[in-house]
């Protein structure tokens, strides 16, 4: 089982050099916002702070100079997004340009859309969101029915998207959608398309989530025309580009640490002379410290040029598991704490609300397990 | 020896030597001579030493694979006892025979041991430690004391051993001391990590426990493969692989803990090791924990065939249960961590992580 073996390893120095300066950054720069507002982390927005960021070239700090980027490694925008993570960033206004949507455009539409699009990104100015799931298509992917069918000049887009974080507030969508109908291979047939979100046909409906909040809308495309050259890569090509995205989502330290505001507060109210406050707090940070451990090797492996896969589900299956069970931990160590509308209880509220996302968010756990029991060799 | 060459000699003799025979006689109360002769002949025994006390002068994470394989492969020798007896005896400058076997005696264990004043000469140690693994068979005794580490001689005066087994059947007895006199302080100074036997015996065994996990999960794969019911494998069906995928992310924690663990441990003759008793503390928190979990799932899928003597399975998840508890519960080494993390407040949380930081004294309870 030599493909669940994360090697362990140390960081080169200029990712310490670089920690060190983006702590200091968060200190000036997150540590001033609420409590409540550090607990939403990276789903929190503010589009001052992605500023900030582009200020520091932090945004597409690893993509190529010629196209603006930083040109820095991976494992230096690892660092740079753990320290973020863990001091509670609102990262959620740049989170998918950043992290998916910008590297997909330089290899996709190198010529065409990424000279426009990706420097807006690095500037901070450009909102992405991603058009994936749909009414009928959730962990079955392949089922979507948005369609676009070739006209004059380029393609007229019809469906309906669901799900969609940010879209309200997003200047543009990249969209799967089928370009022919579903065939035997249900993964053929699927095309990303880059569209503005002012162009006339889209409609963005609100869906509010059970904490009262407003990020995930409804999207709606009635003979929506887009050109040409907004078709992402290769016509029927899609599926496999979206995949190829999508693995960028698993093993990063979002997976474990958009919670540890809970975690601060219960180290605050805690009684070290208390064993069982003491031992279920420490059962929590070996958790985490064994999930950093794993998804800093996965950084490391994938920098060397492995793929380490397996690892990196288990990262993102084990790390919802701890992220979820804080708020269970926090009820059941701290009663005398619920419902006095302290930070902790606030803190504890609206993660108690969000918790069972986890587990749905960037594929669902039983999709993922599915996924851990193919690399055992069971599917 | 390389990383690499510890892994595939220590694999080869283990696969080679190690049988069901061999286990089942050490259950039945003998010691395993041709299995432990061999091991010693390979210079496993002193694999930390320096080369010029006969050893290999390998670093704790080279002898990782090694630890790793005694569980994988269920071993039913004092192997793991012998590398960490050796490693301290070699740090004092100590040439011990590559044949001794050690028995280890330290954290909560050890906690009622006590050593006569200063004044007396020769210093001996007295008191009572239960559980203790292959106390029958040791030459020698490290034991960690609140009043420092000391190397006994099996064969002083003033040791009774009253014989016991542990849940794999190993032997685990209860050694009384009784003005036994000290062979030798190994007071080498670790900087920063005051009970150094208890850290590296609680890594040591955390590698273990991964190995005897990873163990139990590849014979659950192979098993739901091959049984059909219903007219297909059992593993076809999303319930069992379900159960699967957490065992296996289980070992996957345990696995890089462990390893973070041994990289972190002094090698022979370093004065520091600032982050051995947080990894150790991880480790072994982490491993114990996920026997609950994964032994629990290595069983249901097997069905009933897993509970009989017969079936290899046992083997492996009897020593789970058995190691879980020792170097340290779960419970024990999560309350240093609790407690090292709440006495540093919130605003360490993330440095202290990141640098793998507790401190001994921090995360000490009050009495």
């Amino acid at each position: 089982m030599d493909q669940l073996h994360i090697d362990i390893g140390d960081l080169p120095p200029e990712c310490e050099a670089l920690r060190a300066e983006v702590r200091q950054f968060a200190k000036e720069h997150v540590a001033p916002y609420s409590k409540l507002e550090r607990t939403h982390n990276w789903s929190g927005r503010d589009v001052a702070f992605t500023k900030k960021m582009a200020e520091k070239g932090w945004l597409g700090m690893t993509w190529p100079k010629a196209f603006g980027g930083g040109g820095r490694t991976m494992l230096e925008r690892y660092v740079m997004l753990e320290e973020l993570l863990a001091a509670g960033a609102p990262m959620g206004a740049h989170w998918a340009s950043d992290r998916q949507m910008g590297p997909s455009l330089i290899r996709n539409s190198p010529d065409k859309l990424a000279p426009k699009i990706v420097p807006e990104i690095i500037r901070g100015e450009a909102y992405i969101c991603i058009g994936m799931s749909e009414p009928d298509a959730g962990s079955d992917l392949a089922a979507i029915r948005t369609k676009a069918i070739k006209v004059d000049g380029g393609w007229k887009i019809n469906g309906r998207k669901v799900w969609t974080s940010g879209a309200h507030l997003a200047h543009y969508m990249v969209a799967l959608v089928r370009t022919s109908e579903k065939g035997e291979n249900r993964h053929a047939g699927m095309s990303q398309f880059f569209i503005e979100m002012d162009r006339p046909g889209i409609t963005v409906t609100p869906i509010v989530t059970q904490l009262g909040t407003h990020s995930f809308n409804e999207v709606t495309f009635d003979d929506v025309f887009v050109p040409d050259d907004h078709l992402v890569g290769e016509e029927g090509r899609g599926w496999t580009q979206v995949i190829s995205e999508l693995q960028h989502e698993r093993a990063g330290a979002e997976r474990f640490l958009s919670s540890t505001q809970l975690l601060l507060e219960m180290l605050d109210v805690a009684d070290a002379d208390q064993d069982m406050q003491a031992v279920a707090i420490g059962k929590v940070i070996a958790r985490y410290a064994a999930l950093r451990q794993m998804s800093q090797g996965v950084a490391l492996m994938i920098a060397k040029g492995e793929d380490p896969a397996l690892g990196a589900s288990v990262v993102k299956d084990q790390g919802a598991l701890l992220e979820q069970s804080l708020p269970e931990i926090a009820y059941e160590i701290f009663p005398e704490k619920l419902g006095d509308g302290s930070d902790f209880d606030q803190v504890l509220t609206l993660l108690t609300l969000a918790a069972p996302s986890f587990s749905l968010r960037g594929g669902t756990r039983e999709i993922l397990r599915g996924i851990i029991a193919r690399g055992l060799g069971l599917r | 020896m390389s990383d690499n060459m510890i892994k595939e000699t220590v694999e080869k003799l283990l696969s080679r030597e190690v049988d069901r025979d061999t286990i089942v006689a050490v259950e039945g109360g003998s010691f395993a001579k041709p299995l432990w002769n061999s091991v010693v002949e390979l210079g496993l025994t002193k694999i930390l030493c320096p080369e010029a006390q006969g050893g290999i002068g390998a670093s704790w994470a080279e002898a990782f694979s090694l630890f790793f394989q005694v569980g994988k492969s269920q071993a039913p020798v004092p192997l793991a006892e012998a590398v960490i007896g050796q490693f301290f005896a070699a740090t004092e400058g100590l040439d011990l025979p590559a044949e001794a076997v050690f028995a280890l005696v330290d954290g909560a264990q050890a906690a009622s041991l006590s050593v006569s004043a200063d004044s007396a000469v020769p210093r001996t140690v007295s008191g009572t430690a239960k559980s203790v693994k292959w106390a029958r068979f040791a030459q020698y005794f490290v034991l960690e004391t609140p009043a420092g580490r000391a190397l006994v001689n099996a064969q002083a005066a003033g040791i009774a051993i009253t014989q016991g087994k542990d849940a794999a059947a190993m032997p685990s007895d209860t050694v009384v001391f009784d003005a036994t006199p000290v062979e030798a302080w190994l007071q080498h100074d670790f900087g920063g990590l005051p009970q150094a036997l208890h850290a590296i015996h609680a890594s040591v065994k955390a590698a273990m426990l991964t190995g005897a996990l990873e163990f139990s999960l590849e014979i659950a794969v192979r098993y739901v493969q091959d049984r059909v019911q219903f007219g297909k494998p059992v593993g076809k069906n999303q319930a069992i692989q379900q159960q699967l995928a957490v065992l296996a992310g289980e070992v996957a924690c345990s696995y890089a803990t462990a390893a973070s663990a041994m990289r972190d441990l002094p090698v022979v003759g370093q004065t520091a090791a600032p982050q051995a008793w947080f990894s150790a503390a991880v480790a072994k928190v982490t491993a114990s924990d996920a026997v609950r979990t994964g032994a629990s799932i290595a069983h249901q899928v097997h069905g009933a065939i897993g509970f009989t003597y017969e079936y290899p399975l046992n083997f492996a998840t009897r020593r789970l249960w058995a190691w879980r508890a020792e170097a340290g519960a779960s419970s024990e080494w999560a309350g240093a961590l609790g407690r090292g993390f709440i006495r540093g407040g919130s605003e360490n949380f993330w440095p202290n992580l990141t640098a793998r930081s507790l401190d001994p004294e921090r995360s000490a309870a009050h009495v």
